[in-house]
């Protein structure tokens, strides 16, 4: 394989770790309040307003319901109006952001709904506002599952950020694309489902290490 | 002061009301241990989280001295759950905090500066014997400690009330002895108010010092612990009382037991009741002296609340079959119940 190539492997690498951590970062942006939203306004929670969690409900599902592929291209002149371009890394995490966002926000209200309410009762008997029983009970105590949300997210923007390389938006899917699909090279389509495999052990290594570390339930 | 006044409170579920609440009226003075005793399903839970609007009650009004919580805006409603306590019968103890953490949540809760909420802690850690402890998490606790914790952090903003949703039921018998103790001893010397909820009588005769009996949803007798223990007006108080002074009898007994003795040379099975009947003279000594038998304490639970005996007593008496029946009608006059298990 040429120096060249390696580069580009480097390159393409170095740009689906961006992809994938930059848009999860936006993503959780987005996501994090979407979800606390979602909980805390079901029927019987802290804030309970059936409207309000009806209406962020069918927004959420609607964007979760959008083929990620379809999304992008869909997305293109609001891309272009955040970033200018609709081509590279750069436009990729507009849609990577939101297509992650309404999959973040479900995985959030989960993770809240297994908290046992005890606490939450127990943080309101002692006087706990809601914002306080949000950033000091349910977010801490959550905190294992919401690091374990995170890692199922970004593997799964691993993928997507595949996805948008198919429509130019670069990275280790654009390299597979262009020289396995196109070009049918099958040492470059390999190392690249290696690359793709080893990126995705590590963040399934990282988020199980991480989650354990602030596991003090058993 | 806690006053409940005609609390009622209908839950609304697939359009059918559950009526959880009754008409409830309640005054718990202050500085007293106030027992709520009911089977499960009779509204106790719900009960006692109308005190500090947990649960919104229906219809009716809950004053804290003097003044009505159903009418406080949220804000100062804060303020006022600050002031009273809460533990729980599973805990509720904050798994990702440590044991320190844990009692200094309510304090972070009011923005309480650090040096105050260390020293504020220890004293904590101190009152309820878990100084070692300090910075372990929940989940390397015993029971009967994490209760402890739970204390400690109820306390820690100096309430006026402590509320105790059924704080014993998930421990064993000598930690519930030591957690009641604790509860007892920080009413007498903090002079808080204690409310505790509980389906076993055992817990309300160790500490309390008023009873309140609820059955579906309503309030059907209430007075001093010696009043209800002493002269029970109702079958269902009569059943909890009773379940706490249960005495078995042995299985050597029952095999060999027969109902009845013509020839005398059997022993009497009997089992005395002390219904708050005050006991001045030796009634043990006195039947040896009096009829010439012998007696044996095959079982006994009892109890003294202020000068007066509550439990029950499983005797093996024997001697002629003449005696046996003075013995029966002695105990009779004497204010006693007496019950004639059989003989062997």
């Amino acid at each position: 394989m040429s120096d060249a190539m390696l580069l580009m492997l480097l390159k393409g690498t170095w740009e689906t770790i961006i992809m994938t951590f930059v848009s999860g970062f936006f993503g959780f942006c987005l996501g994090l309040p979407t979800g606390i939203l979602l909980f805390i306004t079901r029927e019987g929670q802290m804030l309970a307003n059936r409207q309000l969690n009806r209406v962020v409900a069918i927004i959420v599902n609607a964007f979760r319901s959008i083929p990620f592929i379809i999304l992008i291209v869909w997305m293109i002149p609001f891309t272009r109006l955040v970033v200018g371009t609709s081509i590279g890394v750069g436009a990729a995490l507009v849609p990577l952001s939101i297509g992650a966002a309404p999959f973040i926000a479900r995985m959030i209200e989960n993770c809240l709904l297994e908290v046992p309410h005890g606490l939450v009762e127990a943080a309101r008997a002692m006087g706990a506002k809601p914002i306080q029983v949000v950033r000091k009970v349910l977010l801490p105590e959550a905190m294992p599952a919401i690091i374990n949300s995170a890692s199922i997210t970004l593997i799964t923007l691993v993928g997507y950020s595949a996805m948008g390389g198919a429509v130019g938006a670069g990275g280790l899917g654009h390299i597979g694309y262009q020289y396995g699909y196109v070009g049918y090279d099958a040492v470059v389509m390999n190392v690249v489902l290696v690359l793709l495999v080893a990126l995705v052990f590590l963040i399934q290594f990282l988020g199980d290490f991480i989650s354990k570390k602030v596991d003090h339930r058993k | 002061m806690i006053e409940l006044k005609d609390i009622s409170k209908v839950f609304r579920k697939k359009n059918i009301d559950i009526r959880a609440l009754t008409e409830v009226n309640l005054k718990i003075p202050e500085g007293r241990i106030f027992g709520i005793i009911g089977s499960s399903g009779a509204g106790k839970s719900t009960l006692i989280r109308c005190i500090n609007l947990l649960e919104r009650p229906t219809r009716g009004q809950v004053l804290i001295d003097d003044v009505d919580l159903m009418t406080l805006p949220a804000r100062k409603l804060v303020d006022v759950r600050r002031k009273i306590g809460m533990i729980f019968q599973h805990f509720n103890l904050l798994s990702s905090r440590t044991v320190f953490e844990n009692i200094a949540f309510p304090l972070e809760l009011i923005q309480t500066p650090k040096d105050r909420i260390q020293c504020r802690v220890k004293e904590l850690l101190d009152l309820v014997g878990l100084g070692s402890k300090r910075d372990d998490y929940p989940a390397s606790l015993s029971g009967g400690q994490k209760q402890r914790v739970a204390i400690a952090r109820a306390l820690a903003n100096e309430p006026a009330v402590l509320l105790c949703d059924e704080a014993t039921s998930a421990l064993d018998p000598a930690t519930t002895r030591s957690i009641l103790s604790l509860l007892k001893d920080i009413n007498k010397r903090l002079h808080i108010t204690i409310v505790l909820i509980t389906h076993e009588m055992d817990v309300v005769k160790a500490i309390c010092d008023d009873v309140a009996v609820l059955s579906d949803g309503r309030i059907i007798e209430q007075g001093s612990v010696r009043e209800i223990f002493s002269n029970a007006q109702t079958d269902l108080t009569q059943q909890f009382i009773n379940s706490s002074l249960h005495i078995d009898i042995a299985h050597e007994y029952l095999n060999r037991m027969v109902p009845v003795s013509d020839d005398g040379d059997k022993d009497l099975l009997l089992k005395v009741h002390f219904n708050g009947t005050s006991t001045e003279e030796p009634f043990l000594s006195s039947i040896v002296k009096l009829f010439d038998v012998d007696y044996e304490v095959l079982n006994a639970k009892m109890d003294t609340l202020g000068n007066m005996q509550v439990g029950v007593m499983l005797l093996k008496i024997s001697g002629a079959v003449d005696s046996l029946t003075n013995v029966v009608n002695y105990f009779k006059n004497k204010g006693l119940e007496v019950e004639v298990i059989g003989y062997v």
